[in-house]
């Protein structure tokens, strides 16, 4: 550009970034031992074997070095301290299924978050998880009629034991990376989605998240099953309020979709930009099975995060869809990974990132071909735009391929705005910082394409100019 | 011009000590590279196998050079690697270690100490070398180690051409390559160095090559390995000067067990900056080749230019083929990209070409040539684009 915009390109987070007072009935003390971990599970009431799952991960994760050291190494992972945290808060009793039970202090601020109303307008299902545990989580009727099971994980322990001792740990065990083994650990909260065969769910299933507390670290557990010839569409959306320390999110998700079952997951991730986001989320998919993950990047500290899918059935499609905008102080490092297992597979990642204000982008993925995978398929498009001299983008794709029978295609792009691009939307009469809009929303359309609507509605609102000096 | 006649061979590289190093211009580098290539462990390489190797019990052997080029003419310079330190002591040791740097890794510390075969090149101002200089190492049998040294500096505004191979036959016994490159292309000068390796079996070549580019200065390089059982290649286009530039092509033909990878870089620093870089893979048997490649724009490396493409042929379904083209981008007004394919031979062209009464066989081989023809298209040394063709078809 021949003369940089005056104009700012940033998120309005004051909707999100209010804060509760504390009024909590279990608060851990900070940081982690043993007695935090037995602790929780005897709060919670647990059966022996998840208690025992849980101290083995929390061996694992003493052990085990920061991930990612080496090759994959983030040196702003030393900011995070694992001492500073506390692991388990528990808001109140227990989760309800009217929000009038809720307690009224939380029940406001999801009311603020507008998560009811979505609810009423077009969910399925809502799960609100508040810190530590859910306090919300509902079914509508018709659903529930025929077998769809949507709980917080901790009810599921209780109502389908067995259901989820077959699954947890199976798709992430606990020694797949340090993170995952942190959440093991403590987990507590997140959903357990059971859609029988051939159930379809038509509207969408949606989780919210909201982390209150300062320093807090929040673990949630998520396992979705979508048996044969069903499908889902599963939402999460994530907010915290700002403070001056880091907040840890370590989630584990992990999705079975059986023979011709069908799993969407949206992601809308816009924690606070004191928060480390470090998740890791893989599916199977068995024959003829599709998983799409639609990932959308926005808040954090820092996020560390590739959706994956396994893809282990004849003909099963894996997608990953994503977006990542970092700002100042910002670093999104996000990606995806796809692993073929299975003849006829076929996989894509679409990746959209914008650096802005001196934050950093980096997409990091992997695609595999295992053999005996023949005519597997995959396709990958990476683009980002770097808005600033300030700012950063990196693209690190892993490709690994060991089948003949196989076509890989992956193109990668980085740049910056067009000034033709530019110029001409000026020309037809838009500030610059319209224009600037205009195209960065062009950009991510893919993505926002592909959100209920209200929330391509709510995106695009989050994308805002402000006039830089302008009055607030 | 022919380096020092006869082979000479020191003890195994276990239990040497510096007694064993020439006493020369650089001995007291020789000296730390050797204690630093001694406490070095060998490079944990997630997608190079050393598991079964060691250059503990090899030796070092001397004379493996053959160095052809046209008499000296306008000033230029050009001699094995041990006489320039005889005769050019000044300028061995301006430019000795400081693109690639000795404690690099064992390896290349190794290579610091104890390289004596190589060949310095030096091209004053404004000197166009019409005939390249070429080159040959030959690996003289198993057990052996042999240590190219190769610094090749042109001064502003000339132009030289460098070809080198490698070479040996098929060894009874593990033997190795380890060679070290330092390219400086001084302001407006143009460096076009072609490297091969056609090693035999049972041969490793573990070694780095790095070129350091100036002001409008440009680098054309093409590597290609179609030999040896492991080939583990670091190299490093660094352009340093405003409005510098580097075309880069590689090729890889992994046949048998072979494990190939190169580990290309371009670093962009300069304004202004352009570099397009070009690699061709194919993989038959049981094969694995990596192409591990990375663009990394620095802050305030304003202006670049940078594309990146990669392709990768599956000959066989039991071979491997890795490809990391990275992205680094630190920089905002540039524009850079990559795009990365692997493939097999399309069915369709395949039963075209039988129609026209091809066999399978030669239709197979005139698309694997077609392949890599992108690549080898671009050698500007008909006798080079020649040799390249033949070495690919011998791999068929």
């Amino acid at each position: 550009m021949t003369t940089a915009p005056k104009q700012e390109l940033e998120f309005d987070y004051s909707k999100y970034g209010f804060r509760d007072e504390e009024n909590y009935t279990f608060k851990s003390s900070k940081g982690l031992s043993e007695e935090i971990v037995r602790e929780i599970s005897r709060m919670k009431n647990e059966p022996e074997w998840m208690l025992k799952r849980r101290l083995k991960a929390l061996d694992i994760f003493n052990k085990k070095p920061m991930p990612l050291q080496g090759m994959w190494a983030n040196a702003e992972l030393a900011e995070l301290d694992f001492n500073d945290i506390h692991y388990y808060v528990r808001p109140g009793e227990k989760s309800q299924k009217s929000w009038d039970d809720v307690p009224e202090n939380i029940r406001n601020t999801f009311e603020k978050l507008g998560i009811p109303e979505a609810e009423q307008k077009f969910l399925a299902g809502v799960g609100a998880q508040y810190e530590s545990e859910s306090v919300y989580h509902s079914l509508r009727e018709e659903w529930e009629k025929i077998g769809v099971v949507f709980l917080d994980m901790d009810s599921a322990l209780r109502e389908y034991p067995e259901i989820v001792k077959e699954y947890f740990g199976t798709i992430i065990p606990s020694a797949d990376n340090k993170f995952a083994a942190l959440n093991t650990a403590v987990w507590s909260g997140g959903s357990f989605v059971y859609v029988p065969k051939g159930v379809k769910v038509d509207i969408p299933l949606q989780a919210y998240f909201r982390i209150n507390a300062e320093n807090m670290g929040q673990f949630e557990r998520t396992l979705i099953i979508v048996d044969e010839g069903a499908e889902v569409h599963y939402i999460e959306g994530c907010t915290a309020p700002v403070y001056t320390t880091n907040s840890l999110h370590s989630a584990v998700v992990e999705i079975i979709v059986k023979k011709d079952g069908k799993c969407r997951y949206t992601t809308i991730q816009n924690w606070a930009n004191n928060i480390f986001n470090l998740v890791t989320k893989r599916a199977v998919a068995y024959e003829h099975g599709q998983m799409e993950w639609v990932d959308g990047n926005i808040g954090s500290r820092l996020t560390m995060k590739y959706p994956s899918v396994y893809l282990m059935g004849r003909g099963a499609k894996g997608e990953v869809l994503s977006v990542a905008y970092a700002g100042e102080g910002q670093h999104q490092d996000a990606g995806a990974k796809m692993v073929h297992a299975a003849p006829d597979t076929t996989s894509r990642i679409t990746n959209k990132s914008v650096s802005k204000n001196g934050g950093r982008t980096t997409y990091r993925g992997l695609a595999k071909v295992l053999p005996g995978a023949t005519n597997a398929k995959i396709n990958v498009v990476c683009d980002a735009l770097i808005l600033d001299d300030r700012s950063a983008s990196d693209t690190i794709p892993f490709i690994e391929i060991e089948e003949d029978k196989a076509t890989l295609a992956h193109e990668a792009t980085v740049g910056k705005i067009g000034e033709d691009q530019l110029f001409y939307l000026m020309s037809r009469g838009l500030s610059e910082a319209e224009a600037l809009s205009m195209i960065v929303l062009g950009f991510m359309e893919p993505f926002t394409r592909e959100l209920p609507m209200e929330y391509a509605v709510e995106l695009n609102r989050l994308i805002q100019m402000e006039m830089e000096g302008s009055v607030g | 011009m022919s380096a020092k006649s006869g082979l000479q061979t020191l003890p195994s590289i276990r239990g040497l000590t510096a007694e064993a190093l020439e006493a020369d211009a650089i001995r007291e580098q020789r000296r730390t590279s050797l204690a630093t290539a001694q406490q070095l462990p060998l490079p944990v390489w997630r997608r190079t196998d050393l598991k079964d190797f060691t250059l503990d019990g090899l030796r070092p052997v001397y004379g493996s050079v053959e160095i052809e080029a046209s008499a000296a003419e306008q000033g230029v310079y050009i001699a094995d690697f041990q006489t320039a330190l005889e005769q050019r002591a000044d300028l061995v040791v301006r430019y000795f270690g400081t693109a690639v740097k000795s404690d690099h890794n064992t390896f290349v510390a190794y290579n610091a100490a104890l390289a004596q075969d190589g060949i310095v090149i030096h091209v004053p101002r404004n000197v166009e070398l019409a005939e390249p200089i070429r080159v040959r190492y030959q690996l003289p049998a198993g057990d052996h180690v042999i240590f190219p040294r190769t610094l090749i500096v042109a001064e502003a505004n000339s132009r030289v051409t460098v070809v080198e191979e490698f070479r040996s036959d098929d060894l009874e016994s593990y033997g190795a390559v380890v060679p070290v490159a330092e390219l400086f292309s001084n302001d407006g000068a143009e460096i076009r160095f072609i490297s091969l390796q056609t090693l035999g079996r049972n041969a490793y070549q573990l070694g780095a090559q790095r070129a350091v580019v100036g002001r409008d200065a440009r680098v054309w390089w093409l590597v290609g390995a179609v030999g040896a059982n492991v080939q583990h290649m670091d190299m490093e286009a660094a352009l340093e000067g405003n409005g510098s530039g580097l075309e880069w092509y590689g090729f890889t033909f992994g046949t048998g067990t072979q494990q190939l990878l190169w580990a290309p870089t371009v670093k962009h620093i300069g304004l202004s900056t352009e570099a397009q870089i070009d690699w061709r893979s194919a993989v038959a048997d049981t094969a694995y080749v990596v192409f591990d490649g990375m663009i990394d724009i620095e802050k305030g490396a304003q202006g670049t230019n940078s594309d990146l493409r990669d392709a990768a042929l599956h000959l066989s379904d039991k071979a491997r083929s890795d490809s990391i083209p990275g992205l680094e981008i630190d920089a905002n007004e540039v524009k850079a990209g990559h795009g990365s394919t692997s493939g097999q031979i399309d069915e369709e062209q395949l039963f075209y070409l039988m129609a026209r009464g091809l066999s399978r066989e030669v239709a197979t081989q005139m698309i694997v040539l077609g392949f890599f023809s992108a690549v080898v298209e671009r050698i500007p040394l008909d006798d080079v684009q020649e040799r390249v063709l033949e070495l690919i078809q011998a791999k068929m």
